[in-house]
């Protein structure tokens, strides 16, 4: 078969880059690009114009979108009108975790806590300069008025060790 | 009616449409969920809204309900819906004032295919450019172009169709979908270089030679 000439190359080039050529046309024309500069130079060209058409990122439908066109469908809605307002294919009852509550009611018991025992560190406990350690004996000495103070007056007890008792006599 | 619902897998296109004209809705639904994904594919080439692509495919599948009675089960369900997309999609841009739509044989179109388009080159995009950025220069170059070309550049290049399934899609011969690419990838390169210049392989940075 006889190459064909630029301007039936120049016909058959856009189909030979889609793929739409037989073998028996496609062979010829690879032999002629081989040859030609300006023939091969053009294919590159539509080659590069090609590029331009990157494939693109894929769509995503949005969810229960067949459910809600099939309904519309049957209910009468015209093609143009929006889809009625329909409440959501499934009941929407949100199961709810009870992790995070109880996390957080954690928190916030252990903040009152810590909170509670700074208050009272700070109400009762006396400040560095205060802490004077009284002398033992006084303190010893203090706590025996004190015991006097509050035992009633001792009773002479006889040669056996008993206490007379009022009334015994 | 029910039992072909059990196995939706099994059920082929003309089933679902017997079911759906025989009342059932959730046969109309499997019929959604098969076709919905190629359709937002298809729809997101003619909007770069969401919104938008979501209004074409909805109202796609409303008007293929409300038509199912006209389907002839000899022709593919899939290319009796997609043309519904296509022409779905033509109608929002006409309504919207966007690229008008031409006859195919306007001789304005006819004629565009100069010479003078073929002699310029055009780069491929740069390594550089990220693939979000490739995809505004394209669509924006494509809203440059009648909805014809857009159509046919779109199902070609971007949906990877046969020239065969174009022909069935849009109605014409293979021929007609041809030189309709061909005018269609001339519009393109002489729109991509007067929106962006820099990438015509002879362009200086705009200085007069």
């Amino acid at each position: 078969m006889t190459k064909p000439k630029c301007e039936q190359a120049a016909a058959l080039v856009p189909g030979y880059l889609d793929g739409e050529l037989s073998e028996e046309q496609a062979a010829p024309l690879r032999r002629h690009l081989l040859a030609c500069p300006e023939c091969r130079t053009a294919a590159q060209d539509l080659t590069n114009l090609r590029r331009w058409f990157r494939d693109p990122e894929p769509v995503a439908v949005p969810q229960g979108f067949a459910a809600r066109v099939a309904r519309a469908a049957f209910s009468g809605v015209e093609p143009g009108q929006p889809l009625p307002e329909v409440a959501p294919p499934e009941p929407v009852a949100p199961r709810r975790d009870p992790m995070p509550f109880l996390l957080g009611m954690t928190s916030v018991a252990a903040g009152l806590l810590f909170a509670f025992s700074l208050v009272l560190g700070m109400a009762q406990q006396p400040a560095g300069e205060q802490l004077v350690a009284e002398p033992l004996p006084e303190i010893l000495r203090d706590l025996d008025e004190l015991n006097a103070a509050e035992t009633p007056p001792s009773v002479p007890l006889d040669a056996r060790g008993n206490g007379a008792r009022r009334g015994d006599r | 009616m029910a039992l072909s619902l059990m196995q939706p897998q099994a059920s082929n296109d003309s089933d679902l449409v017997r079911e759906t004209l025989a009342g059932s809705q959730l046969s109309f639904q499997l019929l959604v969920e098969r076709y919905q994904g190629r359709l937002f594919a298809l729809a997101r080439n003619y909007s770069r809204n969401a919104a938008e692509v979501e209004d074409i495919v909805q109202d796609t599948f409303l008007k293929a309900f409300r038509r199912l009675e006209t389907f002839q089960h000899q022709s593919s369900f899939s290319t009796w819906l997609q043309r519904i997309a296509i022409n779905t999609a033509l109608d929002l841009h006409k309504r919207r004032g966007r690229s008008p739509v031409q006859a195919v044989e306007d001789p304005e179109i006819l004629s565009d295919a100069s010479p003078g388009n073929f002699d310029r080159r055009v780069m491929a995009p740069d390594a550089r450019l990220e693939q979000e950025e490739i995809a505004e220069v394209t669509q924006q170059v494509l809203e440059e172009l009648p909805d014809i070309f857009r159509t046919v550049l779109v199902l070609r290049e971007f949906e990877d169709r046969a020239y065969q399934e174009i022909a069935d899609l849009l109605g014409v011969s293979i021929g007609t979908v041809e030189s309709r690419l061909f005018r269609a990838r001339a519009r393109f390169k002489d729109a991509l270089l007067r929106l962006f210049p820099e990438f015509d392989p002879q362009w200086n940075g705009g200085e007069s030679q």
